[in-house]
């Protein structure tokens, strides 16, 4: 059986898996805005602000996706790291309000809890990434969650994931990295025929 | 990567001039650089850096597309660019050199780019706009050549870049090879591989 076969029967198999990670990518709407909507902007600065919001809403996720993968690394975290993420999620939190964007209520508890200086105060790196995820589903957000679920030992959503990021158009390099991803998950399933003809694909 | 303004200060843009050496023109216009980049609002900064694109920002742009055979809207690029060096003006405290961290904010909003067009294009969304002319002239669906565009973004940097000289720059497979510091047989078979990945995206649709 080919390679693309069997990405094709885990597509079907992992159907409600990918579904619920299609839902969990559209709920977008997290961060009300009023930048796009303040009188009559020139069409030209509101199409300039309409990337803007895109811009803060990506670094609000990509500070999130941090947060989940520093998570997953135990409950201490080496000083330097920690500070810099509280760092980082203060700057976006001001910025967001700054420029008159309201995160909306998980994004604004995350992004409070993370910059407190208490590591133990954090959500969980599935909530993390969750959360990064419906913001933007960019590939630092979706290896995330991937790897938040797969500590968690849900390793059918794990696969999803994987699934849904080899199905975008990608380099050599960045596929390897997801299909040794989804070898290794699926032989925690037991799946290890599959998983063996994957990994010699 | 397109420097600051060609203009009468070609000496300026050695290479070799420390930045502390730099000439008095090019100290000024960084100063004045840097004044547009501070005290405001992400928002107001973006509006500073439309208004007649002080940072020469469309040309650094159209660089940066060039120099990683990204195939992007250049304009939707440019006001990308914009909007992360307003969103990040705040971290730049001055190192490294301007020009440095500007270009590495415009890596950094086409890379995003090239990633946003990819889930839009997995999703199905809309072509954009800007590809509905070309489209026109190549006899082709936007949406088909909006694909193709995603698999070729999708593609290694050494592929794109082979497939830019070769097919669309249709230069010299020597001459091409010697620039990217390959081959002429890997820079072949690279731009081959980009090409059968942009087929591959043109003959989805009509598959599906």
């Amino acid at each position: 059986m080919s390679a693309c076969r069997v990405l094709d029967e885990l597509s079907r198999e992992l159907a409600p898996e990918l579904r619920a990670l299609a839902e969990l990518e559209a709920r977008r709407g997290l961060v009300r805005s009023d930048l796009l909507g303040v009188g009559c902007l020139p069409p030209r600065l509101a199409q300039a602000q309409a990337e803007l919001l895109v811009v803060h809403v990506s670094e609000v996720s990509a500070v999130l996706a941090s947060a989940a993968r520093l998570a997953l690394r135990g409950p201490s975290l080496p000083e330097e790291e920690h500070e810099a993420l509280r760092e980082r999620c203060l700057e976006a939190r001001h910025l967001l309000a700054l420029d008159g964007l309201t995160p909306g209520e998980g994004v604004a508890r995350a992004l409070d809890a993370l910059a407190v200086e208490r590591r133990a105060a954090w959500p969980t790196a599935l909530e993390l990434a969750s959360l990064a995820v419906a913001l933007r589903p960019s590939s630092r957000a979706r290896a995330a969650l991937a790897l938040a679920l797969a500590a968690s030992g849900d390793w059918r959503p794990a696969s999803a994931v994987a699934l849904a990021a080899l199905s975008r158009p990608r380099s050599a390099a960045v596929r390897r990295r997801w299909l040794a991803r989804l070898c290794l998950w699926l032989e925690r399933l037991g799946d290890h025929d599959r998983a063996a003809l994957l990994r010699a694909a | 990567m397109a420097s600051t303004s060609k203009t009468a200060e070609s000496e300026c843009d050695s290479p070799t001039v420390e930045a502390s050496q730099a000439c008095p023109e090019k100290r000024a216009s960084r100063a004045s650089a840097r004044a547009l980049l501070a005290g405001a609002t992400p928002r107001e900064v973006l509006a500073r850096l439309i208004a007649g694109d002080p940072l020469e920002l469309r040309a650094r742009v159209a660089s940066g597309l060039a120099s990683e055979a990204l195939f992007l809207d250049p304009d939707r690029a440019f006001l990308r660019t914009a909007a992360h060096v307003a969103r990040f003006a705040p971290r730049y405290r001055g190192q490294p050199e301007l020009d440095a961290w500007l270009d590495a904010r415009v890596q950094a909003a086409l890379r995003e780019l090239a990633e946003e067009e990819r889930e839009q294009s997995a999703h199905g969304r809309a072509a954009p706009t800007a590809l509905a002319e070309l489209a026109g002239k190549l006899k082709l669906e936007p949406a088909a050549l909006a694909r193709a565009c995603v698999a070729l973004n999708g593609c290694e940097r050494l592929e794109r870049r082979a497939f830019r000289a070769l097919v669309i720059e249709a230069r010299e497979i020597d001459v091409a090879a010697r620039e990217l510091g390959s081959t002429p047989s890997e820079t072949g078979r690279a731009a081959r591989r980009a090409l059968e990945a942009a087929l591959a995206a043109l003959g989805q649709g009509s598959a599906e």
